[in-house]
């Protein structure tokens, strides 16, 4: 047995592989050299009739060229297939619309929840929730809203005829989370909240608040202050400029209403915010001692204060929603948009 | 209400604009929601909202002084002036006051005017009312408006010949008197009514609106001028069991300054000697049942400035709190703040904050951050698997709703569950929305039916609140994951949920064949193709058809499926925690068993007998169901050998044996 005729045979079999053009060259090659009758198994197929000695040497060498020429057929085969004539009858259309998934889609409202969730969240509020249908004393009297106060006119509220009331803010949380965690806290309320006012294109009687308030020594309005610049910057942008006036809510003292820039027109005034630059956003402000000292914290020790951003407020904002009855119309060609 | 820039600088010397004026009150006080100009005037209007807390700024005077503290301007204060007026009366007609309900009327003040010419006022006070909103009538009527828009004290004027007896009694009302009031509507009254009567009847509503029996006219000569201060809680009671407010009650229901009757009284006496020439023809009277005890606030200067954020001198403070009428003396750093009787709301040093701030400027108070607490917030798991459950149902195309809890008697009825208790507005806005659900699946019938307009197949979600009224406690608030499906079978949706549980890390549960109870479930959902999703033997909630006589009575002609799952139910059983098993090593042998079975027997069931035959079985797929036939594709596969066809057949053997006597099935070759 020659070891140069198989090495021959091995490099004739590459070349003629690397200029095999077709898969059905390639095929007739690997018969010619690999099939039964094949070249190179006709002398494989000696093997057991060598010398033990050749049989090593031999075994080994033919099985290497088997080898390198099972590789070459394979490597050729990859470029005989992926042809460019080929691949240009493989032509498609890639302006012809996406074959997409079907995908649902997040209501607004919880769109900006998640979005003020994640900021109250970096900002180190603890997210909690409370009742909806809530008692005449947590709505109302431990916020310093007695019976018969004419602050009661601020807030229309619907009465269930058990003597209870469907919140008609989430401020029913500040005395419950009180009396149940010991300061220094912050924490974020969401939910619904319900008032009994004629509905229109900017009234609902079932909408969104999300209340955040902090406890603990030393808080400061500054510090009020401070809070609402990185809050609201973070959600309407870093460009954002408040302003803070007086206002009247019972549960505060000293109370502020703050406007924003409209993130749409950076204030200069544009059809989203009616010409003046500025949205009312929230109300906020130090939180009273009477609701302090009702959730038996001792105001003269801790001080806090309470802000109330509105999401659906927000979303109308943020998406430029004209009419606030589409939140709570369950109509698709609305929410799909979203 | 309505404020006129002139009016408003007869009392505050001051040169600056109306615009400037405007902006400074908008930061400062309340917003001044538009700003007018008429003839040579500027017309201001403030949202009350604001000033719920200040019936002192339902007047000229009040706000003048605002503006006075905020521009550090001087003020033309004439209550001082006013109060030690005195009137001499050479005639002198009989007239007796009396006020029996001490408590609700904490001072009257009252006195008769006699020779009056009633006529029109003259152009300039005509213009003067006009100019805020107010109709001019008569020289009486429109002082005592007049007045009560300068000083911010309600008059009132009784035609002193209608009074009977020419008495004056404050008292409550009788029940079952009656008072036709200036507005012409017959009131009936009781006991929690405080009236301004004479010798027999009821001839005003004591702070709301004087009787038609009373009124001034063109005939009218001689007049009983009131001057009085009410309890504002029951003003405010009277005035909503009536549904009536008046300009008087704004003020009274917000507790008005008790010392106010008395300068005012005599401003309008002196108003109407020059306009009706009027002639005091009687004593003034003046019944106190309360005195003003001034309220003291202590409060130290580093306190302010430290609860503020600021850092103001004490000069400064205590001149920004003379502004506005406060009394400030001085120890140290200790003040004792003395609020004039015209700020009963201040009554702590909060409210001084609150003073010193907003006049100082909100806009100059630096902003600053809390200090950092060492703690950090718990989560919220409940928020967490909501958040989790929305995006999966988001992902598989479901659209989220947000719907109010708020139900009619029609949907209820509709969804033939109106035989439940619900919660019930007593004042709901329309009748559609008079009861708060125990379900959710009303409303997402509702929203479906609305959907089917313009969408033939929809899947939508929704995850909120059901009430269910507990027995003398607050109702029971469940959270629901709901659901609606139109257009696709039931099993589809099915597999979506099953794929919920298994993102949600649930384990375990099965479909169980719902048995219908008597509840409003029962009725809503299709009695064959309906499944109770069971966990532990407990129920995660309901995935099935809903009734075709439901669907008829909301008009939907196609196959709607619903789920309705409890969520705290899910968020109990799931968890994030996932146990890896490492990838088998050794080849499973894979087969597929076909049974013929009875009718109605139970696939579930099948693979849940058939999976517990060995633990070699590592997975029993569903492949068909053809007539009578079930096919099962088995895997078998050992995570430590190789099986042997020996060791399947045993098996297969036992699984076929289980399968036959349990179902009553038999093997088909």
């Amino acid at each position: 047995m020659d070891i140069a005729k198989i090495q021959n045979l091995k490099n004739q079999a590459i070349s003629s592989i690397l200029e095999a053009k077709t898969e059905a060259e390639l095929e007739d090659l690997r018969i010619n050299y690999l099939g039964r009758k094949g070249e190179l198994t006709q002398i494989l197929k000696q093997i057991p009739s060598l010398s033990a000695d050749e049989r090593i040497e031999i075994g080994k060498i033919a099985n290497d060229a088997k080898k390198a020429i099972e590789e070459a057929i394979s490597r050729q085969q990859s470029a005989v297939s992926i042809q460019p004539k080929k691949l240009e009858k493989e032509w498609i259309d890639v302006t012809a619309p996406g074959e997409k998934p079907l995908t649902g889609h997040i209501h607004p409202v919880t769109q900006i929840i998640w979005e003020l969730t994640e900021v109250f969240e970096q900002m180190g509020y603890q997210i909690m929730e409370g009742p909806e249908v809530e008692t005449d004393h947590y709505n109302f009297e431990v916020l310093n809203i007695p019976k018969h106060h004419p602050a009661r006119d601020l807030q229309d509220t619907f009465w269930l005829t058990n003597g209870m009331l469907p919140r008609t803010h989430t401020s029913t949380m500040q005395v419950r989370v009180m009396e149940k965690l010991k300061p220094p806290f912050k924490v974020a309320v969401p939910g619904w909240v319900y008032r009994c006012e004629r509905e229109d294109a900017t009234h609902a009687s079932s909408f969104h608040h999300y209340e955040g308030f902090a406890v603990a020594k030393d808080i400061s309005f500054s510090d009020l202050k401070g809070t609402l610049y990185a809050f609201l910057q973070k959600v309407l942008g870093a460009d954002t400029r408040l302003k803070f006036r007086a206002g009247y809510f019972p549960y505060v003292e000293p109370c502020a209403e703050i406007s924003a820039s409209c993130p749409h027109c950076k204030g200069k005034g544009c059809a989203g915010c009616g010409g003046s630059g500025w949205l009312e956003i929230l109300g906020a402000g130090m939180i009273h001692p009477i609701v302090l000292k009702n959730a038996k914290i001792d105001p003269k020790e801790y001080s806090g204060f309470a802000f109330c951003p509105g999401p659906t407020r927000l979303a109308m904002i943020k998406y430029g929603i004209e009419d606030i009855r589409l939140f709570t119309s369950g109509d698709l060609r609305f929410l799909n948009q979203f | 209400m309505l404020i006129s820039y002139n009016w408003l600088k007869k009392f505050v010397k001051t040169k600056k604009s109306a615009r400037a004026i405007a902006e400074k009150l908008t930061l400062s006080l309340a917003e001044i929601e538009s700003l007018e100009k008429k003839g040579q005037d500027f017309i201001l209007e403030i949202e009350n909202k604001g000033l719920t807390h200040r019936p002192d700024c339902f007047s000229h005077l009040g706000i003048a002084r605002e503006v006075s503290a905020i521009f550090r301007a001087k003020l033309i204060d004439p209550l001082e002036k006013l109060s030690a007026k005195k009137f001499q009366s050479k005639k002198k007609l009989p007239v007796k006051i009396t006020v029996l309900a001490k408590d609700l009327c904490p001072r009257y003040a009252g006195i008769v005017l006699a020779n009056l010419k009633v006529g029109p006022s003259p152009n300039w006070l005509k213009t003067a009312l006009e100019r805020v909103g107010i109709r001019p009538i008569n020289n009486i009527v429109d002082t005592t408006n007049y007045v009560m828009l300068e000083l911010g004290q309600p008059l009132h004027a009784f035609d002193y010949e209608k009074v009977k007896n020419q008495q004056i009694i404050v008292r409550r009302a009788k029940k079952g008197e009656k008072l036709i009031t200036l507005d012409g509507v017959k009131r009936d009254l009781g006991q929690d009514n405080l009236v301004i009567a004479d010798a027999e009847k009821p001839i005003g509503l004591a702070g709301i609106m004087g009787g038609a029996n009373t009124e001034v006219g063109s005939t009218t000569t001689t007049i009983i001028l009131e001057s009085a201060n009410f309890e504002p809680r029951n003003n405010r009671i009277t005035s909503k069991t009536l549904n009536l407010r008046t300009e008087a009650l704004t003020r009274f229901e917000k507790n008005l300054d008790i010392t106010l009757p008395l300068p005012t009284i005599n401003r309008a006496i002196e108003m109407m000697q020059k306009l009706a020439g009027a002639k005091v023809a009687s004593e003034l009277v003046d019944i106190q049942n309360k005195t003003f005890k001034p309220k003291i606030v202590k409060v130290k200067i580093e306190w302010l400035n430290k609860f503020i954020g600021i850092n103001l001198s004490k000069e400064e403070i205590i001149s920004i709190l003379k502004y506005l009428g406060f009394k400030v003396k001085s120890q140290n750093s200790l003040l004792t703040i003395e609020a004039p009787s015209w700020r009963q709301d201040v009554s702590m040093e909060a409210d001084i904050a609150e003073e010193i701030a907003r006049t100082y400027g909100y806009d100059k108070i630096p902003a600053t951050l809390p200090k950092e607490e060492d703690k950090s917030p718990q989560s919220n798991p409940d928020l967490f698997w909501r958040k989790k459950a929305k995006l999966f149902l988001k992902g598989v195309g479901f659209t989220e709703t947000l719907t109010p809890p708020f139900v009619g008697k029609e949907l209820l009825e509709k969804s033939m569950a109106s035989g439940e208790d619900y919660l019930q507005l007593v004042n709901p806005l329309t009748v559609d929305q008079e009861f708060m659900r125990r379900s959710l699946i009303p409303s997402l019938l509702e929203v479906g039916k609305n959907n089917l307009k313009y969408f033939d197949k929809f899947r939508i979600f929704e995850i909120d609140r059901a009430f269910i009224p507990e027995d003398k406690k607050a109702p029971s608030e469940i959270l629901y994951l709901c659901g609606i499906v139109v257009g696709e079978k039931y099993l589809q949706t099915k597999g979506i949920i099953e794929m919920l549980l298994e993102e949600m890390g649930i384990k375990g549960s099965q479909f169980e064949p719902y048995k219908l109870k008597k509840t409003f479930y029962g009725k809503i959902f299709h009695p064959g193709r309906t499944g109770e999703i069971m966990l532990k033997k407990q129920s995660l909630g309901l995935l099935g058809e809903v009734n075709p006589v439901i669907l008829r009575r909301f008009g939907i002609k196609k196959r709607v499926v619903i789920f309705d799952l409890e969520f705290p139910q899910l968020v109990k059983y799931a968890t994030t925690a996932k146990k890896y098993a490492p990838i088998p090593k050794y080849p499973p042998i894979v087969e597929d068993l076909a049974f013929i079975v009875p009718e109605r027997t139970l696939v579930g069931e099948m693979i849940e007998e058939i999976r517990k035959v060995s633990k070699l079985i590592v997975s029993v797929e569903f492949l068909d169901s053809y007539k009578d036939t079930r096919t099962f594709r088995l895997t078998y596969q050992s995570p430590k050998r190789t099986l042997s066809d020996k060791e399947v057949e045993k098996i297969r053997k036992k699984i076929i044996g289980v399968v036959s006597k349990k179902f009553r099935a038999r093997i088909k070759s």
